[in-house]
């Protein structure tokens, strides 16, 4: 589950005022009309950070969940470009006869 | 047994299906004669066995079964590609090569295309020597050249040479699945979205669907990768992360996550984390193990010895969310404490902190602590416009926190001189207690911050308007233009000029003509309200509140007594009560108001068929003004109309005009009773409404002093959970219940507990333990009293003294007498 900051595209330390645009700009891209769901999770995560009190209180009272499927995310993000070479092929062809 | 029993007795086996002991039954009929129907007969027998055995993975079983078909069968045998399938998985090599020599062309690329496939993949991988026992001359031959050729020109990466081999197989091909997989392997580097949707093209019946899988798992990444890979064999595992290119560390983690069952433990996703940490990222593996000691607090020293130590707060803030996360809010709330406790050690820098805890803290607690919570917070952060809302909300609740509500309202004027929300508030506090000019003065402070903003100017209105009318009754006539022209520059619209109007005809009467000004009243009352009883009940006010004779104002008005009001009219009397309650607030004068209209009220109500909101509008605004003769009579016909606990809240509300005292136990009944049917439909308002009652009479009942045995053992009043009463009288109408409670409530004034035991033990034999099971029980006499109360009122409700007796258990055997000391 990503943190208002994340969703924001924010840093943990922005102020107001850099809140606020990163909300609008987001705002543009998805509307209300256009996605309703979108736009009530960046309306939230602004609420929840949009001054001091507010990301005073977010700090606070919000545990950020203990999303071990995003530690594997992050863990297992294999970003290199795939390429089947032939003997691999023939491995996955024995592979799937021997169970 | 004979020859045709036997045979009767091997069929009916064979059509019940126990082919092993039809089997039996046959070869003792064929070792006494020869017979070509007992040979199929068997034969079919032998090859059901086999399919059986196979079904259960007995190959070696099925084979044998199979090859006792075929010697008691004719060829063409069926079921020929089973046999070899079987042969195959008992892994038979010699039997194999016979038993493929005898496929023809026909069986291989025609009627076998399963086992086709299955060769196919075989030859290709483990067992190329398949292919010479096969018919050389056969389609099959043919597209494996063309496979060959195509898996050739993969190795000598000549992609383009592959294709066109592969596209002169035919659709119908025994190698059509291998084709997809190797072009969803090639699309691999290109575009795994490709790969995917060509993996989807595989049937689940196809040999080649668990490489199919294994290349599918092969696109994916992250987690969707972990929990894919986790279900394969480790030589696949081994497979896919080479294919993928998975580095050590991630392989290791793949293969300890490998070791454990899904869903993961608490602890063991902590101790990876702590593990992987440089794989997971320092950062996220520091979050995901703060958050994780929420719900495995026991890796809080493993915690501190990877990420440094955990100050004291931070360890009570986690604790005290656990806690909140496990809805324990009394250990959240030590915790939360706690936590402020380590702030405040921290010194200076904090207080922002601790006024969001003392807040949140409170949000969980009953009023009075609440209240001090937030007071409290407002220490470390005075500028919470919210928090001092909170406050006079709470103060505002309540009559005898008036002068709190007081103090706090001009610290929040004070705070926020220039605040809308509490400027409103100030307005509202002077109106109701009559301080109009400064009602005036807040009002103003809001037209200059807002100038469109019309409650405000509506308040200046009012304000000059009941000032006016003050005026007048004090005979300062003088002064009285001057507010009505103040209020006339507000220009608020067509129903505020006529108010002027109102007004200058009541100045006219007051202090110039009077019959001018008689006229004038009536033509603007008559104006102002479209019929004779809104009219009348205005005048009446108007009259009231100025000083001025009603009797003669009212004479000019047409008479109002045999008027029926419509719904829109009704709408308006309500208005006009809520507007001058607000105004004035003065009950007396509203009743004496309503005195005059109250016979066409009433025949309007019986008679008008209003819609049930309406009343219940009309209902809330009489219980404002609480003006409990007419709340009674509405309450009364809507109960009959629709039977809800909303109306008969009303009815009990009204009866003992909204004093809870004077509940009688039978009104307590009906409360109770309708309380748990406004749980049922859900209705909050009524169930609200009468909570609210039922507490404030046990609030009214409870025995002084002793009020922490109350809260030591739990309420003093009787376990309702038990209801007696009700299992006696639950079936008895509203109607009747009210009239039986009105007689019992009059007997119970003259008749004691002992007395009513010397009458029943006239009626029913002398019973010695009566007395003491009405001291014990105290329900018991009220039961007792309500059959009498129907007794004496002639209803028959279906229950005799000795039905209550029975209900509570009371024998006449007597018993020691249980003194305790």
């Amino acid at each position: 589950m990503k943190t208002p900051y994340e969703i924001l595209g924010v840093a943990a330390d922005a102020g107001d005022a850099e809140i606020k645009l990163a909300y609008l700009q987001k705002v543009k891209d998805s509307p209300p009309d256009r996605d309703p769901e979108k736009f009530q999770t960046l309306h939230s995560a602004y609420e929840s950070i949009k001054d001091n009190k507010s990301r005073v209180s977010h700090a606070l009272f919000h545990v950020p969940a203990s999303d071990f499927d995003a530690l594997l995310d992050e863990a297992l993000d294999t970003m290199q470009t795939l390429r089947l070479e032939p003997e691999q092929f023939d491995k996955l062809l024995r592979a799937g006869i021997d169970d | 047994m004979d020859r045709q029993s036997l045979e009767r007795q091997a069929a009916s086996q064979l059509n019940a299906g126990k082919y092993k002991d039809a089997i039996e039954l046959y070869k003792k009929l064929l070792r006494g004669a020869d017979s070509s129907d007992w040979q199929r007969q068997l034969a079919f027998c032998y090859l059901q066995r086999a399919k059986a055995f196979a079904l259960k993975a007995m190959f070696k079983e099925a084979l044998v079964m199979w090859e006792n078909y075929r010697e008691h069968a004719q060829p063409p045998y069926e079921n020929y590609d089973h046999y070899l399938i079987w042969l195959i998985q008992s892994r038979n090599l010699a039997k194999i090569q016979i038993a493929l020599k005898q496929l023809t062309v026909q069986q291989l690329d025609k009627d076998y295309p399963e086992l086709a496939a299955v060769l196919g993949l075989l030859i290709l991988t483990e067992h190329p020597e398949f292919e010479q026992a096969l018919p050389q001359d056969s389609a099959f031959i043919a597209h494996l050249k063309i496979v060959k050729t195509a898996l050739q020109a993969y190795r000598d990466n000549d992609l383009d040479g592959m294709d066109s081999a592969l596209k002169q197989l035919p659709y119908r091909s025994a190698f059509r699945d291998f084709r997809t997989l190797l072009k969803a392997g090639i699309a691999l580097s290109n575009s795994p979205a490709d790969t995917t949707s060509l993996l989807g093209k595989i049937p689940a019946n196809s040999p080649y669907l668990r490489a199919a899988r294994l290349l599918l798992a092969c696109t994916l990444k992250g987690a969707a990768l972990a929990h894919e890979i986790l279900k394969l064999s480790p030589p696949q595992r081994r497979l896919i992360g080479e294919i993928i290119g998975l580095n050590k560390q991630q392989f290791e983690l793949v293969e300890s996550l490998s070791r454990q069952k899904e869903p993961f433990a608490d602890k063991l996703k902590f101790n990876l984390a702590l593990q992987f940490q440089s794989l997971f990222g320092p950062e996220s593996a520091q979050r995901f193990c703060f958050a994780a000691l929420a719900t495995y607090p026991a890796g809080r020293r493993d915690c501190e010895k990877a990420f440094g130590a955990i100050d004291e707060f931070e360890a009570n803030r986690l604790k005290a969310l656990a806690c909140e996360g496990e809805n324990n809010d009394y250990d959240a709330e030590y915790y939360w404490k706690q936590a402020v406790r380590a702030l405040t050690q921290k010194g200076a820098g904090n207080d922002l902190r601790i006024a969001l805890i003392l807040r949140h803290i409170a949000q969980k607690q009953p009023a009075p602590e609440q209240i001090s919570l937030l007071i409290e917070s407002l220490e470390h952060d005075p500028d919470d416009k919210d928090c001092y809302l909170q406050i006079l909300q709470h103060y505002g609740q309540h009559p005898e926190t008036t002068d709190s509500y007081k103090e706090w309202l001009a610290k929040s004027i004070d705070k926020f001189p220039q605040d809308i929300e509490v400027l409103t508030l100030a307005v509202q506090a002077a109106t109701r207690s009559k301080a109009y000019k400064k009602a005036i003065q807040y009002a103003l402070k809001i037209v200059q911050i807002d100038p469109l903003n019309t409650f405000a100017k509506q308040v200046i209105f009012s304000s000059h308007i009941a000032h006016a009318r003050r005026l007048l009754k004090t005979k300062k006539h003088h002064l009285v233009e001057s507010e009505i022209e103040q209020a006339e520059a507000l220009k608020l619209g067509k129903n505020y000029s006529q108010q002027i109007h109102l007004m200058r005809a009541l100045l006219c009467f007051a202090a110039g003509d009077k019959q001018q000004g008689l006229t004038a009243i009536a033509e603007v009352l008559n104006k102002l309200n479209a019929d004779p009883v809104n009219a009348c009940f205005q005048g009446t006010i108007e009259a009231q509140l100025t000083g001025l004779p009603v009797a003669t104002l009212l004479r000019e008005l047409p008479p109002a007594r045999e008027q029926l009001l419509s719904a829109a009219e009704l709408t308006r009397l309500i208005r006009l009560i809520t507007q001058y309650s607000q105004e004035d607030g003065n009950q007396e004068l509203l009743h004496k108001a309503l005195d005059k209209i109250k016979a066409p009220l009433k025949q309007s109500v019986l008679k008008q068929h209003y819609d049930e909101n309406l009343l219940l509008t009309l209902c809330q605004t009489l219980d404002t003004i609480k003006h409990f003769e007419l709340l009674r009579h509405c309450a009364k016909w809507a109960q009959a109309r629709w039977h809800k606990p909303i109306w008969v809240y009303y009815q009990v509300y009204a009866e003992t005009n909204g004093k809870p005292e004077e509940i009688s136990y039978i009104h307590r009944l009906r409360l109770m009773a309708n309380l748990d049917k406004a749980r049922e439909d859900n209705d909050q308002r009524a169930r609200m409404l009468i909570e609210q009652y039922l507490d404030r009479y046990h609030e009214a009942h409870t025995p002084v002093g002793l009020d922490f045995l109350g809260d030591l053992f739990g309420s003093n009043e009787p376990d309702d959970s038990i209801d007696f009463i009700g299992q006696l009288f639950g079936h008895l109408p509203e109607e009747v219940f009210r009239k039986i409670d009105q007689k019992a409530d009059a007997l119970v004034k003259k008749t004691s507990p002992e007395r009513l035991v010397q009458e029943l033990n006239k009626i029913g034999g002398n019973n010695s333990n009566l007395l003491l099971a009405m001291m014990k029980e105290p329900d018991l006499f009220a039961a007792l009293m309500i059959v009498k109360a129907a007794n004496e009122l002639g209803m028959d409700i279906g229950v005799a003294f000795k039905d209550v007796l029975e209900c509570f258990a009371v024998d006449k055997a007597p018993k020691s007498f249980p003194f305790p000391f």
